[in-house]
């Protein structure tokens, strides 16, 4: 018997190809019905972009940087595009900061849909991942209004956005955000507060406040488990200053809690899409760029719907970077389920992955 | 008695929704309205050219080459220079080229069905690019529909009333 | 031919049993329901989810989904793990296809149209539901696959959990009747139904029932989004059919068994006959069991262990308690 095999008597894959998994593996060993030990394995999906970046113009790379993570397409898109501008020492016009928080606001709430589809999924509640698909529809669309494409927005480009705002886009919007508020009310009757998932989820993969700060948590993962932590707060970018949003943060810091987290925060996306729409100004929104970065290094950190996303870039003068650095932070919240894995059941590996809202592309990269 | 209340809740909104409008589109029969300035297939003006290549430079995936074009081709005021040949194979959709065609030489359109049988037939050369779009002949004419929003029934998507000409 | 076996053969075409079996509760109900069923479960899940579901097969509403269904996994290839049994793999499917239908010989359809008429008719019922864990299990440990193996071995301890409160709130329905057999117990609900006389038995009776039947939120041995598919995991083609067969026959057992019991079973207003009556409450039932899974998110092993230990066996007691009490204290309960 091989190394290889003998590692596979041994270990039971969850994954790359499973019902559940995505494109991760997770090898797991039970005794019975209890998880004893877990490995998170990473990196079907590798696709190199720090490299590609290096052969691209700040603008063309742009396309290949967003599919880092394309469920939060324009939150990665801001973070690359900051550190480009923070080289080339570029000021943004007021309406593109607007509409750069509107687009983020609007991909965050439809990638926490698409997580509460796939929750719901791995729940076994297939009722909730097509309602919670359906409602990001609405959104695709309203996204589609603004950067003229439903997924792969490149919406946020060096110098500002790329579109101006599209007729009839406010009261489109306004019906829309109406519309979903109401939904989100059910969506938490139906899913949220649903006493069955409640009882899935609740002391589930708990991890505790000291913790999620020694290991590195980001995003609704770390404020669930009570830190509050949030980057647009912390460190404005885009308009985030001149809105009134409050950060979300649970308390035990199990799965139902990052859950809740997470609800909550599309709750306050609402909120923060509103308040852009009305302060939305007349005027430019882009400004002309120059295409040669100077010599230099930047460092940006933007909120994305999964947490942090740093972006570090070095140039050596020229129209390519010479150097990007990427920290996802999926990679940081998949690195965590070792730790909230113990004590737990076969029947919660699912749950505590994707309580966790894992993209395997965003942590391969 | 908040215990009940939470578990049966659900249930009676499975049944409510089960009298909401549907939400799904049936594709090939029906189809969304799509934007005229849709990031889909690019049309080419060849008139408009100027052959600077700035296309072919901004194209992050570098599915735009310049190819010289013959004068049997199709134009016959225009030759000698070099065009734009488009792979859709590669191109992501992104729109750079038209973004930054200082002639406006290039334009998106709302065509999103692009599906061929052969690879080779998705490289657009410049004559090809330069046509209107068309639905291909392989789908049947879709009656066109919209979203729609209301209170009660829901979000769902209504037949067009009129219907456009060109699609 | 001579002119004996002729009338032989009539004779049989005409006798009850030869009806009972073709058609109700035989081979055409059993295959009707389960393509009627398996259609409407696709067809409610669907606008419970605001989606069409099937629409094309069979012009109106994709009636005839499931037959096209059935016949894509006729011709299906299916391919047998190398390790595993392979004379259990191919059998523990038509066993489990088949074994269910025998409870459903015990149901009474109308006064006297029961395939084996018996005094212990109901633990015929349970006797059959027992059977079925063990099938699973056999298929589990035949394809020799860890999914398989931890699906089966869910199959077990779910089977411990909902077995016990099943029996033990049906003993309150018998003690009312004061007998084992199916056809008395309907008859004494001539008053009133036991689903009033008994809520609570009633609740624990249909809680255990969606155990035992491995419907959502109690489907644990087959959950897909950690086990693949359960014990079924390495079955494909017919064989998965079969499966998936003996599954909605469990389904229509356990509802029949449930209306029977609680819902005065083919008991009704005159205008329609008896049978007619006990297949509409099935309908309503099945229709309530469909939206369930639309509703809820499936429930952990240890979850429903507790359930079925810590609430629905001690409610059970508590109801066989209360009954005794109560035919003790008010004999006229029982009626007579």
């Amino acid at each position: 018997m091989s190394e290889k095999q003998k590692l596979e008597e041994k270990w039971i894959s969850w994954g790359p190809v499973h019902p559940a998994s995505g494109q991760m593996r997770v090898l797991f060993q039970t005794d019975g019905e209890n998880l004893l030990d877990l490995i998170p394995d990473i990196g079907f999906t590798h696709r190199g972009i720090e490299k590609v970046c290096e052969f691209r113009t700040i603008i063309s790379a742009i396309p290949s940087v967003e599919k880092i993570c394309i469920l939060d397409a324009s939150n990665v898109d801001l973070g690359f595009v900051k550190a480009m501008e923070e080289l080339l020492n570029i000021r943004v016009p007021e309406k593109a900061k607007l509409l750069r928080t509107f687009m983020c606001e609007l991909n965050r709430i439809t990638s926490h849909l698409y997580w509460t589809s796939l929750m719901g999924a791995v729940a076994g509640f297939y009722t909730v991942l097509m309602w919670a698909i359906n409602e990001r529809e609405l959104f695709l669309d309203l996204g589609a209004m603004l950067s003229k494409t439903r997924v792969s927005y490149i919406y946020i480009v060096p110098g500002g956005v790329r579109y101006d705002v599209p007729e009839g886009f406010k009261e489109k919007a306004f019906e829309i955000l109406d519309y979903f508020e109401g939904r989100l009310k059910t969506l938490y009757d139906m899913f949220f507060n649903n006493k069955l998932f409640e009882m899935r989820t609740k002391g589930v993969g708990v991890l505790k406040k000291k913790d999620a700060i020694r290991l590195g948590a980001a995003g609704p993962t770390l404020r669930g488990s009570g830190v509050k932590m949030d980057v647009r707060k912390d460190e404005p970018y885009a308009a985030y200053e001149e809105v009134d949003f409050e950060i979300p943060v649970g308390e035990r810091g199990d799965a139902y809690d990052r859950c809740m987290v997470r609800y909550k925060e599309m709750r306050e996306s609402v909120k923060i899409m509103k308040q852009v729409l009305e302060m939305l100004p007349s005027g430019r929104v882009k400004v002309k760029t120059p295409w040669i970065l100077p010599p230099g290094e930047a460092f940006s950190r933007v909120e994305s719907a999964r947490g942090e996303i740093n972006f570090y870039v070095v140039s050596k003068r020229g129209a390519n970077p010479y150097r990007v650095k990427i920290a996802t932070p999926s990679f940081k919240n998949l690195s965590l389920l070792r730790h909230i894995s113990k004590g737990s059941l076969v029947a919660d590996l699912p749950i505590l992955v994707f309580s966790l809202d894992p993209f395997p592309l965003d942590s391969d990269r | 008695m908040s215990v009940v209340v939470r578990t049966l809740k659900p249930l009676c909104l499975a049944f409510t929704h089960m009298f909401r409008r549907v939400f799904t589109i049936k594709y090939p029969f029906q189809a969304p309205v799509i934007e005229d300035d849709y990031r889909g297939r690019i049309q080419f003006f060849p008139e408009r050219c100027i052959s600077c290549g700035i296309c072919e430079s901004v194209c992050p995936t570098a599915a735009i080459k310049l190819v010289e074009v013959k004068e049997l081709e199709g134009f016959s005021e225009v030759k000698k220079f070099k065009k734009p040949q488009l792979d859709f194979g590669r191109c992501c959709f992104c729109n750079f080229c038209v973004d930054y065609c200082p002639s406006e030489a290039l334009k998106s359109t709302w065509l999103v069905e692009l599906a061929e049988y052969e690879k080779s037939k998705l490289t657009y050369t410049p004559y090809k690019l330069s046509k209107q779009p068309e639905r291909p002949k392989l789908l049947p004419k879709p009656k066109l529909v919209k979203l729609e929003i209301s209170k009660v029934r829901g979000a769902g998507h209504a037949p067009l009333k009129k219907e456009r000409g060109k699609k | 031919m001579s002119p004996d076996l002729w009338s032989l053969i009539w004779d049989i075409l005409q006798s009850k049993l030869f009806l009972e079996l073709v058609f109700i509760p035989g081979i055409a109900f059993i295959a009707l329901f389960t393509v009627i069923v398996v259609w409407a479960e696709r067809k409610i899940l669907a606008r419970v989810m605001m989606r069409y579901g099937p629409l094309h097969v069979g012009k109106v509403a994709g009636i005839l989904q499931t037959i096209a269904d059935t016949l894509k996994l006729l011709f299906k290839e299916f391919i047998p793990p190398r390790r595993a049994h392979k004379a259990a793999y191919y059998l523990t499917p038509v066993f489990v296809a088949s074994v269910p239908t025998l409870a459903l010989t015990a149901i009474p359809f109308s006064k006297d149209w029961v395939v084996f008429p018996s005094d212990l008719g109901l633990l015929i019922a349970f006797a059959v539901f027992a059977l079925s864990p063990l099938l699973a299990m056999i298929t589990g440990w035949a394809c020799n696959n860890r999914y398989t193996v931890i699906g089966s071995l869910r199959v077990i301890f779910q089977d411990v959990a909902a077995e016990i409160p099943l029996l033990l709130s049906a003993l309150g329905v018998v003690m009312l009747s004061g007998s084992f057999n199916l056809v008395n117990i309907v008859e004494s609900q001539r008053r009133l139904w036991f689903a009033f006389l008994q809520p609570l038995g009633a609740l624990v009776f249909f809680i255990a029932l969606i155990g035992e039947i491995e419907r959502v939120p109690f489907d644990i041995p087959t959950a897909e989004q950690e086990l693949v598919f359960g014990w079924k995991t390495e079955y494909g083609g017919i064989l998965f059919g079969l499966l998936m067969f003996g599954e909605y026959i469990t389904f229509a057992a356990g509802t029949l068994l449930f209306v029977t019991l609680y819902l005065g079973g083919y008991l009704g207003p005159s205008f329609l006959p008896p049978m007619a009556w006990i297949l509409i409450k099935m309908g309503i039932l099945v229709f309530l069991l469909i939206l369930i899974r639309g509703a809820y998110p499936r429930l952990r092993i240890d979850q429903l262990l507790s359930i079925g230990w810590k609430w629905l066996i001690p409610l059970a007691i508590l109801n066989v308690l209360v009954t005794m009490d109560l035919i003790y204290f008010y004999p006229w309960i029982l009626g007579g």
